[in-house]
């Protein structure tokens, strides 16, 4: 059993180092004609019919294949010539497809050797680009467990307007948003001077958390009032335990996870200056798991297990959430 | 605080860099478990018991730090280090009992996240300060700790000697740095320095006094300078 345990921790522990290293700086390449054949088939051809830009048409085909690993974290991308005769195109068209990629930090480019797929999703976290691809299906769930969600509520407008649009067509979307409740005492945040509760500092924790929560219900409800989206189903919970990370499983087979830190600053509430530690959730790097064909790899298992966590939650101490 | 004097404070943060606190008073009230009377009748015994005749002033004199003053103009230096020695630790023994001042973690706080750093400057010793900020959690936002210079009281503020070791622990210019403190002796010694100063008035009187000195601006609480951060740009964290 102690074996078992200890061999996982290794497992985890090699792929945390694995992902804090950048893919350029972890893989040596060699010359293109040592690489071996690739079936590049999955990149797909330009729709003549899709209004996009050609460069946006690469640039989502792209994002497709590293968000479901066709491209893995350190693959080097198909070169930019090899890329203009694929799709037909211009070198600069492919260009600006891969510029967006970067703009992104999905890819990195290294002068001579070409463009690799990043290894870890580092700070600033581009949730965005991965919600809207996660809306490309039919059928969209997203799960967040955290402190306010205001990051997926920013996210969601972004995203939620190419609903609008019609570029993102889902026909069933479902959200289910669990906070840590701030009408009740709580750990985090805390009076720095007291290292305790204190109602006051979650009073201003309640606001930020209801401006939120119903920031996010409000925007995926109008999609569905407005006849967008054949179903829509928005839920928010709240439980009584500190926010110490947040979660986002995306459509089940995708989960970004951050640690907030405890940081302590002076705020202002009500015209008194507090000194509180807070909660810093918006420049921490989110490590990104997904699902792959393999069973034991330690992106599957840990979506499932955050997908079990969540479950476990919402089902038992997670209560209705009044706003 | 008027407007006018909340414009001119404003105005003296934005145009400094490095803010220096003064420890008791700005930061907390050092004495306040462990009263400052008790310890300056422990140092006149421990001057009787030295073969000192304590005559004058000092006899009735209810702060230490005066006691130390006057050792070091009437004793030798054995008798000065004697003295220093039991203030000391009579410190360390008070920074646990202290009580801090309101809105001084707000101010320290604040002044980190605004990018300026935070040092303290004290009369009293450094080691009472530092067990006074790693008991309250502080110590990581404060860069540096100047307090008094070993058995050399003439050395304290309204000295400049403080001041310009702080402000070169930290690679400033004295006309770079802002000094809050509770005494003529901070200003003097501010001003000594060529450093900006701002005065807390704790006790109503010593707003008059201290804009007679010419600090380059009063506040009543710590609260004011602590809204006034609040304001500036929030600085990366690193």
């Amino acid at each position: 059993m102690a074996s078992q345990v200890k061999t996982k921790t290794t497992t985890f522990l090699t792929w945390l180092v694995r992902c804090t290293l950048w893919a350029t700086e972890s893989r040596e390449t060699g010359s293109e004609a040592l690489e071996p054949e690739r079936d590049l088939d999955f990149l797909g051809e330009l729709d003549p019919d899709d209004p996009k830009q050609a460069s946006q048409q690469i640039a989502n085909k792209l994002r497709a294949a590293i968000l479901t690993r066709k491209l893995a974290p350190g693959d080097r991308l198909p070169s930019q010539p090899e890329l203009s005769v694929r799709y037909g195109v211009a070198r600069e068209t492919v260009k600006r497809a891969l510029e967006l990629l970067r703009a992104e930090r999905l890819i990195v480019t290294r002068q001579g050797s070409g463009a690799f797929v990043r290894a870890q999703i580092q700070r600033p976290v581009e949730l965005r680009p991965h919600i809207e691809a996660a809306f490309e299906r039919p059928h969209v769930s997203i799960d967040f467990a955290g402190f306010s969600g205001e990051t997926l509520r920013d996210a969601l407008a972004e995203v939620l307007d190419k609903v609008r649009v019609g570029r993102l067509t889902p026909e069933t979307i479902v959200v289910r948003v669990m906070l840590s409740d701030m009408t009740v005492p709580m750990a985090l945040p805390a009076r720095a001077e007291t290292q305790a509760d204190d109602p006051v500092v979650r009073a201003r924790a309640d606001r930020i958390t209801r401006r939120a929560a119903e920031g996010i219900v409000d925007q995926v409800r109008e999609l569905g009032e407005l006849g967008l989206v054949r179903s829509v189903d928005v839920t928010v919970r709240v439980h009584s335990a500190a926010p110490l990370f947040k979660l986002y499983v995306l459509n089940n087979e995708e989960v970004f996870f951050g640690f907030y830190r405890a940081v302590e600053r002076t705020v202002t509430i009500s015209g008194e200056p507090v000194a509180i530690y807070d909660l810093l959730g918006k420049d921490v790097p989110l490590f990104h798991y997904a699902v792959s064909d393999d069973d034991t790899a330690t992106g599957t298992q840990f979506v499932e297990a955050s997908r079990a966590w969540f479950d476990s939650l919402w089902n038992s101490i997670a209560r209705e959430y009044k706003s | 605080m008027t407007l006018d004097d909340e414009g001119r404070l404003a105005e003296l943060l934005a145009g400094t860099g490095p803010l220096l606190l003064d420890f008791d008073g700005p930061v907390c009230s050092i004495f306040a478990g462990y009263p400052a009377a008790e310890v300056a009748a422990e140092l006149r015994e421990r001057l009787k018991r030295n073969g000192i005749r304590v005559v004058g002033s000092v006899v009735t004199e209810p702060d230490p730090l005066e006691v130390l003053r006057w050792t070091g103009r009437h004793g030798d230096p054995d008798v000065v280090r004697a003295v220093e020695d039991a203030l000391c630790a009579a410190e360390l023994e008070a920074a646990r009992l202290a009580e801090s001042t309101p809105y001084a973690r707000e101010v320290i706080v604040a002044a980190r996240d605004a990018g300026k750093p935070v040092a303290i400057i004290s009369n009293n010793s450094a080691g009472a300060i530092v067990k006074y900020l790693n008991l309250h959690r502080l110590a990581v936002h404060v860069q540096t700790v100047v307090g008094r210079a070993y058995a050399r009281p003439e050395l304290m503020k309204p000295h400049p000697d403080p001041i310009r070791r702080a402000v070169a622990a930290l690679g400033a210019e004295p006309g770079d740095c802002a000094l809050i403190g509770d005494s003529l002796a901070d200003i003097t010694a501010a001003q000594a320095a060529k450093a900006k100063v701002i005065g807390y008035a704790n006790k109503p009187a010593k707003a008059e006094r201290f804009a007679a000195a010419q600090a380059d601006a009063v506040v009543t609480s710590m609260s004011e300078i602590a809204i006034c951060l609040t304001r500036f740009p929030r600085q990366s964290r690193t």
